[in-house]
């Protein structure tokens, strides 16, 4: 009998909670009756007027009006709209729900409707956005560290899907004596051929080459590299690359290369090679960047103003402006053409730094900034836009006052993720781009994450954002091996610059660091 | 005497008596002699300690790897600390449960003698305290484990051969929640095997799987390599390794993780060759007869005595042995001024404790005699040294620790964007450590780039010990966007440097040049450049810079000044315009009696002019004039 009402006592336990709940709970019909205001409502992220793509994760985001009550409805012309109520002003739209309404409207009007309780329903101006028609790839390769300026801290290489929130490791500094990683490029926008730099106090310096799941390490540094898209070689700029700081100023950081030279490895013969022309003696030569077709090579050359190639900061540094220059190649009979000049910097005033031809071979996507090599530090570089078919160029409208940099394109060419210091100056985040076939670009969006403020306190900066077809699958654990290994292909350098050849240099955890 | 007396003089309550009275007096040394504050403090300044803070990012970051778990209960129970009689309670609250539980599984009763092991762990835990070093991770990890164990070792004994089964998922799960903790259960798990039931197939068995099982869970659940899987996983383990810690501290962590197995094992060999001394053959002999009663007691009476008087003999001197004073008053003058308590830090200082220059100590010494006015009047009384004297910038950058405050200090003078360099430096490593996100925070409102300084804000509202001022200052942004009525970032915004220059190193002079340059008044600037000359030895820029004590007002030559006049009127036969300002004549006397020992030839040695000066140490080894001949005023 005792046991009997024990259990009828926990019965009616469970049905008062759930009573309560019910009554608690918010009420997920749309309010009936409200009053419109004619008024924008700002939410943050600013996730108003974007083109997004089909694929991309639920836009989470925070109503900044304050309110007792919300009522978010997403809605567009086909599908269930999505109806989300809560006490809070965080927003978080239901991941399945997003991909089917998504779905159900490709190249349609997406619409957030916002009404919000403060003792009486207030509906504010409708929100609207725009589904494309194409898709972004769906992973991102970008490495996050902390706005350092010589310290190796938690360096790391993330691979995130842009399809939802999941993000994983490619490679980390932890797997090797917290040591760095730096640059990672990939053969197009294909994750299953991978470069990246890894610079360690305690395994010397390498460069890891990822190629259909093997991993080569090869006793090199390599500084910017661009892989051929045909996989058989890889362009690099072999860099002397100093950092100092400014007395004043937002950024307090800043980058010179002392000496580059552009070189090239053969993943075949594994050997390296240079061109003159790409090679001068008396130039800076940096950033290169391959046409998809794979027969012209994009970089960025500057004279060197200094006689000093150890002094830092170098003398007239801030007179360093690089130019845009190309040069043609044959892969098959391993020729040069001579080079040309693209873009001045005579012309342009500006230092012209990070080409990026589309894959459609159509447009040409760089920076540029006041002077020097490194536009992440320099808060005048913007974005621009080249025509590959008129050379006309244009500065685009998605800059801000802060520094724009890092920028890739997705495999279809009608999206680009770029670095923006935007919000503050200091710490650099994802941004994307949609891009219509006539290269307009349009108003960028935050690359989403789950918790919509997650970028108020996140204390790292995502830098090289790169857009990959699919995920990496190689195990970091596995990358962090062959970094510990001994053995790495040894190379004979066959060019003489200031520049150091690998092992010539000691590296330590206070080396320089970059974003 | 009443009965209820005389009970409470039987030995039984006195083996309590003594519990009581060691963990009480533990937790009074604790709260008035260590200062729990000190070690929160010390701990959250260390670069690669994990700081608690509220929030998720934290939480998911300790319960994705083995460890964690123990980890996340410690760091929480850390912040604590920074409330003495909190934090005190719980340092003795783990104390005593290894205490408590150490005797339960060793399986000795309170009488027996033996019973004294059990306090070890208590004073290893005290003595860590001693040392400054935080014992919440190695104890929470180790409670957690020892627990565990007991309650294996009860439950083992009822089910058979489902020991085995129990055992591998005791393993498993806490080898998750504790990390390689967890071997010390698994080789006392195995020694339970060897000596309770002598089955040592069985207990190497068990030695081989609990080892397996952690490296297969290292391996395969949380991807680690093998040496990871049971040396580094949880972080006192990291800590233990990683972190700048003295030859004792490192000891004591050692003993703490070899205690339990040693002793287990060491308690069996006993028992094994003296049976006698099994805790149960006393008991029985007592029921079956009670005239033994009065023998019992008096055995009772022999082990409190016995206990009384190793923890007095032994325990207790091992406990103020390894109490480090030195770190104790340094960590309070570091402490007093990171809250700008100058002159309490100045009284600690004063106490004459330190002999040698030590940057992490001198520099906050600097600071304080500076806004107490007294830089130029008692620098020298303090240990200075020019081969290794940091006043603003460190020789020596890799000394994370020493930086912690020294953005503060860069930022006090107006070297904004190198305050803000040192902090970087400083942070990457640091897991967010909250003095330096507020510092960072606090230089990116100086600068005008507030929605950087509220992401520093935002992030460190999430550690408890700092939210209510990170969200205070939130909140003080939104009313006063610029912060105009802010009256120290506005001070500040007046003296910070305007002037662009590129630098690669810090070069102390030209920076404080350049703050002087943009403000004249900036009287720290002056008074540091001044104290930069002297430790230089420069006189001739000291006296160059002399007519800026008319610009700043000064109606008296600060005493260090006068003494560097004397020399260098005396070194290079100038006279010097003072603007009318005279010097005292005992600094005269005093100079004229180190001059007539310096001047003597027979004393160009160095050698002998240091035994000559030898004498006059005590009367003028304050003055600037010792520093001046010999570089150093460090007392040898």
């Amino acid at each position: 009998m005792k046991k009997r009402n024990g259990y009828l006592l926990i019965l009616g336990l469970i049905g008062l909670i759930c009573a309560i709940s019910v009554i608690l709970l918010p009420k997920v019909s749309e309010p009936k009756e409200f009053v419109t205001v004619d008024k924008d409502i700002a939410i943050k992220p600013d996730y108003t007027g974007i083109t997004i793509p089909l694929n991309i994760a639920p836009l989470n985001f925070v109503v900044l009006e304050p309110g007792r009550e919300y009522f978010v409805k997403i809605h567009s012309v086909n599908g269930k709209p999505i109806n989300i109520p809560g006490n809070r002003n965080k927003i978080i739209i239901p991941l399945r729900k997003w991909k089917t309404l998504l779905e159900a409207n490709r190249g349609e009007k997406l619409f957030f409707e916002i009404y919000i309780n403060n003792g009486q329903w207030k509906k504010y101006r409708l929100i609207e956005n725009y589904i494309a028609e194409e898709n972004i790839d769906s992973f991102i390769a970008y490495r996050r560290i902390e706005p350092v300026c010589s310290v190796w801290g938690q360096i790391g290489i993330y691979q995130r899907n842009l399809e939802n929130f999941s993000e994983s490791l490619i490679v980390h500094g932890k797997t090797f004596a917290n040591d760095c990683v730096n640059c990672h490029s990939f053969a197009g926008n294909n994750p299953e051929t991978m470069l990246i730099g890894i610079r360690s106090s305690k395994y010397g310096g390498s460069a890891i080459c990822v190629r259909n799941g093997s991993i080569e390490k090869i006793d090199s540094i390599f500084g910017y590299t661009a892989l051929h898209p045909s996989g058989r070689l890889i362009a690099y700029a072999f860099i002397k690359v100093r950092q100092f700081f400014h007395s004043t100023g937002m950024e307090i950081r800043d980058v010179v290369d002392l000496d580059s030279t552009i070189a090239y490895y053969n993943l075949s013969s594994k050997t390296i090679k240079t061109a003159p022309n790409v090679s001068e003696k008396n130039r800076l030569e940096t950033y290169p960047a391959w046409t998809p077709d794979g027969k012209y090579l994009y970089f960025c050359s500057a004279p060197i103003p200094w006689q000093d190639r150890n002094k830092l900061p170098p003398e007239h540094y801030e007179q360093v402006k690089y130019v845009l220059r190309r040069i043609s190649y044959d892969v098959e009979t391993d020729q040069w053409g001579q080079p040309e000049t693209v873009l001045s910097a005579d012309k342009t005033g500006l230092s012209i730094l990070e080409p990026r031809v589309s894959p459609d071979g159509r447009f040409l996507l760089f920076c540029m900034c006041n002077y020097g090599c490194f536009p992440v530090y320099q808060p005048s570089s913007d974005l621009y836009l080249m025509d590959l078919k008129t050379g006309d160029y244009r500065k685009l409208a998605i800059n801000s006052e802060y520094s724009e940099s890092w920028h890739s394109w997705s495999s279809n060419s009608r999206w680009i993720a770029f670095s923006s210091k935007r919000r503050g100056g200091l710490f650099t985040r994802t941004y994307i781009s949609f891009v219509d076939e006539q290269g307009n670009v349009h108003k960028p969006f935050i690359m989403p994450q789950k918790d919509p403020e997650f970028y108020d306190s996140f204390l790292e900066t995502y830098s090289v954002p790169e857009l990959i077809t699919g995920p990496v699958r190689v195990d970091y654990k596995a990358i962090g091996r062959v970094v510990r290994s001994v053995e790495g292909i040894k190379i004979d350098i066959p060019y003489t610059t200031a520049t150091p050849v690998a092992g010539s240099e000691k590296l330590h955890p206070r080396h320089n660091e970059r974003e | 005497m009443p009965r209820q007396i005389k009970n409470l003089f039987r030995p039984r309550y006195g083996l309590l008596g003594i519990s009581v009275l060691f963990f009480g007096a533990a937790y009074l040394f604790l709260v008035f002699a260590i200062k729990t504050e000190l070690i929160y403090y010390f701990f959250q300044m260390r670069s690669k300690s994990p700081n608690f803070r509220t929030g998720t990012e934290f939480l998911l970051d300790c319960i994705s790897y083995p460890g964690g778990p123990a980890q996340y209960l410690a760091a929480f129970l850390t912040q604590l600390c920074f409330f003495p009689l909190l934090g005190s309670l719980f340092i003795i609250l783990i104390a005593w449960g290894l205490y408590r539980f150490t005797g339960t599984l060793l399986n000795i009763s309170p009488e027996n003698p033996l019973q004294v092991v059990c306090y070890m762990p208590a004073f290893l835990i005290l003595m860590k305290c001693g040392r400054y070093e935080n014992p919440l991770f190695t104890g929470t990890a180790l409670l957690i484990i020892v627990l565990v164990s007991v309650v294996y070792q009860k439950t083992s004994r009822r089910i058979g051969w489902l020991r085995l089964p129990l055992f591998v998922i005791l393993t498993a799960t806490f080898y998750y929640i504790a990390g390689s903790a967890v071997l010390t259960f698994v080789i006392i798990a195995a020694l339970f095997e060897l000596f309770e039931r002598r089955k040592p197939a069985v207990s190497m068995a068990f030695l081989l799987t609990g080892a397996a099982v952690c490296w297969l869970s290292g391996e395969f659940l949380f991807r680690l390599d093998a040496g990871d899987s049971f040396l580094s996983l949880i972080h006192y383990v990291q800590v233990l390794q990683i972190v700048e810690q003295e030859k004792l501290s490192r000891f004591i962590d050692i003993a703490l993780l070899a205690f339990f197995p040693v002793t287990v094992l060491i308690v069996n060999i006993i028992r094994r060759l003296i049976p006698k001394m099994r805790d149960s053959s006393l008991k029985n002999l007592s029921r079956k007869n009670k005239s033994l009663v009065s023998e019992e007691k008096k055995a009772e009476a022999l082990g409190w005595l016995v206990q009384a008087a190793l923890i007095t003999i032994i325990g207790v001197p091992s406990v103020l042995f390894s109490f480090d004073r030195q770190v104790k008053k340094t960590l309070q003058v570091i402490f007093f001024t990171s809250r700008r308590m100058w002159p309490e830090a100045l009284t600690i200082a004063r106490e004459g404790f330190l002999k040698q220059y030590f940057p992490f100590c001198n520099n906050a010494v600097n600071r304080a005699l500076f806004y107490t006015g007294r830089l130029g009047e008692e620098m020298f009384a303090f240990p200075q040294s020019l081969s290794d004297y940091d006043l603003v910038f460190n020789k020596e950058p890799q000394k994370n620790i020493s930086y912690i405050e020294r953005p503060e200090l860069c930022l006090d003078l107006g070297m904004i964007n190198a305050a803000e360099t040192i902090a970087y430096n400083f942070l990457p490593p640091s897991n967010g450590n909250p003095c330096m996100l507020k510092q960072l925070a606090q230089i990116n409102l100086v600068k005008g780039q507030i929605e950087t300084a509220k992401m520093y804000l935002n992030a460190l509202s999430r550690y408890p010990a700092y939210t209510k001022e990170a969200v205070n200052m939130l909140h003080n942004i939104e009313e006063d966007p610029l912060l105009e009525r802010d009256r120290r970032i506005q001070s500040l915004r007046e003296i910070m440097v305007e002037d662009e220059f590129a630098f690669s190193g810090f070069d102390e002079e030209l920076w404080l040049k350049e703050l002087l340059r943009k403000n004249k008044n900036n009287k720290m600037a002056f008074e540091y450049l001044m104290a930069h000359y002297l430790l230089e030895r420069q006189l001739d820029k000291f006296v160059e810079n002399l007519p800026r004590l008319d610009d700043l007002g000064y109606k008296n030559i600060p005493r260090h000044y006068q003494e560097a006049i004397l020399v260098y009127k005396g070194v290079m036969q100038k006279d010097i315009d003072l603007g009318g300002r005279e010097i005292n004549t005992e600094t005269v006397n005093q100079f004229n009696q180190i001059s007539e020992i310096v001047n003597d030839p027979d004393n160009s040695n160095l050698k002998t002019l240091k035994r000559k000066l030898a004498p006059l140490a005590p009367k003028f080894g304050a003055t600037y004039f010792f520093y001046y001949i010999f570089g150093s005023n460090e007392k040898t």
